[in-house]
């Protein structure tokens, strides 16, 4: 899953931006509001925490923009005001949450789950496809009972074609989700995450999960 | 509790209501009783002419047939009648007793009229006449004679005193239903009052900005009710001042005490080696440090804002006090590469309060080495002192130029420069507005401009108004 993080004050921008990679995001971070915008519609992210007083373009004012391009991107607001008005303008104007600073970060990554399970209408934080399971929570897999030992970067890749189930997602979406423009370019990079998952998972197991499409990518679930 | 106007202006108005009546049926009773009084004296005198018709005078004397003593509207009367000549008594009612009538008398052109009481208590008035009785012997002059004629007015005093009352009671019953008529109009009269104070009473600091309607307001209540209006308007904007302050002092704290929660839990997610503990809490320190400074000048403002603030006065070394200020924000300055020179000259002394004028230095520097373009320089200058050049101390740096439209408008409290001189996320929204609010004080003004070599310059001097009387001076050796 891929998080962008529009915040001019560093101290919190350098802080959401570790702890967000820690659990397992790839996230672009931004502290100038038209870069944040134009980041936003120029990649596909799963979600955008927006912080409202920024320079070069506010928060409110972004998020019109954003809204008015008719881009769907969950957005999380993040910011030190907390009027009633305040809120009640931001979730007017499109925003799916509102955060008040400061707050525990925890509770911004229940959060940021919640948002991340609605881009992709799942109501549950369990994953199941056949007797593969994950615990979005706490960030585990289960293959029939067993608990499938994953680094991060494979649970990620994992999660997100769990999240696309049945549905043939290219290497470029899986790129966009998973990696940020911190890691490394190199399209060879996927394939070899790809096939460590795919041993992960399938290996020992009869039923295989996992799915090449030659020249059009991966899919997750029963074969074909 | 004061009487309300209404009770005022009612009794007002019955009071002079009143005083109108009594002066009125003063007047009519005046009147009246005259016209009767007179009716009546006609009357009296038109008997006495009778009687006096009927006398004759010949050589045996007196000849005089009294009329009976009750008259046909019968109201007793009495008699005297005595000869001019000699004064003695001619004829007189039997029913007078012992009873004696005055002799004083007039003409019947001009007849002389008394009020006397009769001895069985009885009230009369009386008229007496001198005139010549009928000569009956020829070649006589005519004998005069005096008659006083006296009748019973007790049915006349009878009569005025009812008209008393009554007049009395007419002018109760007016005053009282001009009373009720006063109180009724009254209550309709000042009922715009009650509406305004109605319209007055549901306002509450969330609809200040309602405003009182003039429609339909009587002309007095017009300008007190644009008055009003004024008035809220005034409220309106201070309390929206007040909460624009809150909202932008809770910002001002919030952002950096969130990013150190933040921080602290990023850290604590997981175990790590030493060196990002260490580097946590350096950059946590430096969180606090910026708190600090933040709570220190939110207060310092505050003190400000009440006027509790004491200016002590010393010789202050300037070079000293830049060193000093500079200190805290060498760091922060050297991490974006910014070169520092303190260009004062050491003998540069400032009679001011040291305190003060080092909160001011120290949030100039801070301005400058957090908005200062990366790798530049930041230099402070010293004024010649000289009494033409107000000019005391300068804090300038390498720029970028701040638009001419927002030069004025860094000092303003919470001010945020655009993207053009944003800094690197440190909020300094009170900084500049506190140095400006301290200059005033110290009889100082601070100011900004853009320099021609590209460089950004503020500079403190001395306010043209107080420049003499603050009793501040630069010296020079």
């Amino acid at each position: 899953m891929r998080i962008l993080v529009v915040e001019d004050y560093v101290p919190m921008a350098t802080s959401l931006g570790k702890g967000l990679r820690e659990s397992g995001y790839a996230v672009d971070v931004t502290g100038d509001g038209k870069e944040g915008l134009w980041l936003a519609q120029e990649n596909r992210y799963d979600l955008v925490v927006l912080d409202l007083m920024l320079p070069g373009l506010n928060g409110i004012e972004l998020l019109r923009r954003l809204r008015s391009a008719g881009d769907t991107v969950h957005v999380l607001i993040l910011t030190a005001k907390d009027t009633v008005a305040d809120r009640v303008k931001g979730l007017d104007l499109g925003a799916d949450d509102y955060l008040v600073k400061p707050f525990a970060f925890d509770e911004l990554l229940a959060r940021v789950r919640a948002l991340v399970r609605r881009t992709y209408r799942q109501a549950d934080a369990l994953l199941r496809v056949r007797d593969l399971e994950i615990d979005t929570v706490r960030r585990r897999a289960l293959r029939a009972g067993q608990t499938v030992p994953l680094s991060a970067r494979e649970y990620a890749l994992l999660e997100y074609l769990m999240h696309r189930a049945g549905q043939v997602v290219s290497r470029s979406e899986l790129w966009e989700h998973v990696y940020d423009f911190a890691a490394e370019p190199g399209s060879n990079v996927l394939d070899v995450y790809v096939s460590h998952l795919r041993r992960k998972i399938d290996d020992g197991h009869e039923h295989k999960l996992i799915h090449t499409r030659r020249g059009q990518g991966y899919w997750l679930g029963d074969a074909e | 509790m004061n009487p309300s106007l209404r009770a005022r202006l009612t009794m007002a108005v019955v009071a002079a209501v009143a005083v109108a009546l009594t002066l009125l049926s003063w007047a009519l009773y005046a009147l009246v009783s005259r016209a009767i009084w007179a009716q009546r004296d006609h009357e009296l005198v038109g008997r006495a002419q009778a009687m006096a018709a009927l006398v004759e005078h010949d050589e045996d004397g007196w000849d005089f047939e009294p009329p009976e003593s009750t008259s046909a509207s019968g109201r007793s009367f009495y008699f005297e009648m005595w000869s001019s000549a000699d004064g003695k008594l001619v004829a007189r009612s039997a029913s007078l007793g012992v009873q004696q009538l005055p002799m004083a008398a007039g003409s019947f052109a001009a007849p002389h009229f008394a009020d006397l009481v009769l001895a069985d208590g009885q009230p009369a008035r009386l008229v007496a006449v001198r005139f010549l009785a009928r000569e009956e012997s020829p070649g006589q002059p005519p004998a005069q004679a005096t008659l006083a004629v006296a009748e019973d007015v007790s049915d006349l005093l009878a009569l005025l005193a009812d008209l008393r009352r009554r007049f009395f009671g007419l002018g109760l019953g007016t005053l009282a239903a001009v009373a009720s008529l006063a109180a009724w109009i009254l209550a309709r009269g000042l009922r715009p009052l009650g509406r305004l104070g109605d319209a007055i009473a549901r306002i509450d600091e969330r609809s200040l900005s309602s405003r009182l309607s003039l429609d339909g307001q009587p002309a007095e209540l017009v300008a007190p009710v644009r008055k009003l209006n004024q008035l809220l308007a005034r409220l309106g904007d201070s309390f929206a001042r007040e909460r624009r302050f809150t909202a932008d002092v809770s910002h001002e704290l919030r952002t950096p005490l969130a990013g150190l929660r933040t921080l602290l839990e990023v850290t604590l997610l997981k175990p790590r080696p030493q060196d990002e503990y260490q580097a946590a809490l350096v950059q946590g320190r430096a969180i606090a440090v910026q708190l600090g400074t933040v709570v220190e000048n939110l207060l310092v403002l505050a003190r400000l804002d009440a006027g509790q603030v004491e200016i002590e006065s010393a010789e202050v070394p300037i070079m000293q006090l830049v060193e000093e200020c500079w200190r805290p924000h060498a760091t922060r300055a050297a991490e974006r590469g910014l070169r520092f020179r303190n260009e004062v000259p050491a003998s540069t002394r400032l009679r001011s309060d040291r305190g003060k004028l080092q909160l001011v230095l120290c949030n100039l520097l801070a301005n400058a080495s957090e908005y200062t373009e990366a790798g530049g320089w930041i230099a402070v200058r010293a004024g010649s002192g000289a009494p033409d050049d107000p000019m005391i101390v300068a804090v300038v740096d390498s720029g970028p130029h701040l638009p001419e439209e927002q030069l004025d408008k860094v000092f303003d409290r919470f001010w945020r420069a655009d993207a053009a001189r944003g800094g690197e996320g440190t909020h300094c929204g009170i900084g500049l507005s506190l140095a400006r609010s301290m200059c005033a004080c110290l009889g100082l003004e601070v100011s900004v401009d853009n320099q021609e070599d590209g460089s950004l310059r503020f500079s403190v001097r001395r306010a043209k108004s107080t420049s003499h009387s603050s009793g501040i001076h630069a010296a020079t050796p």
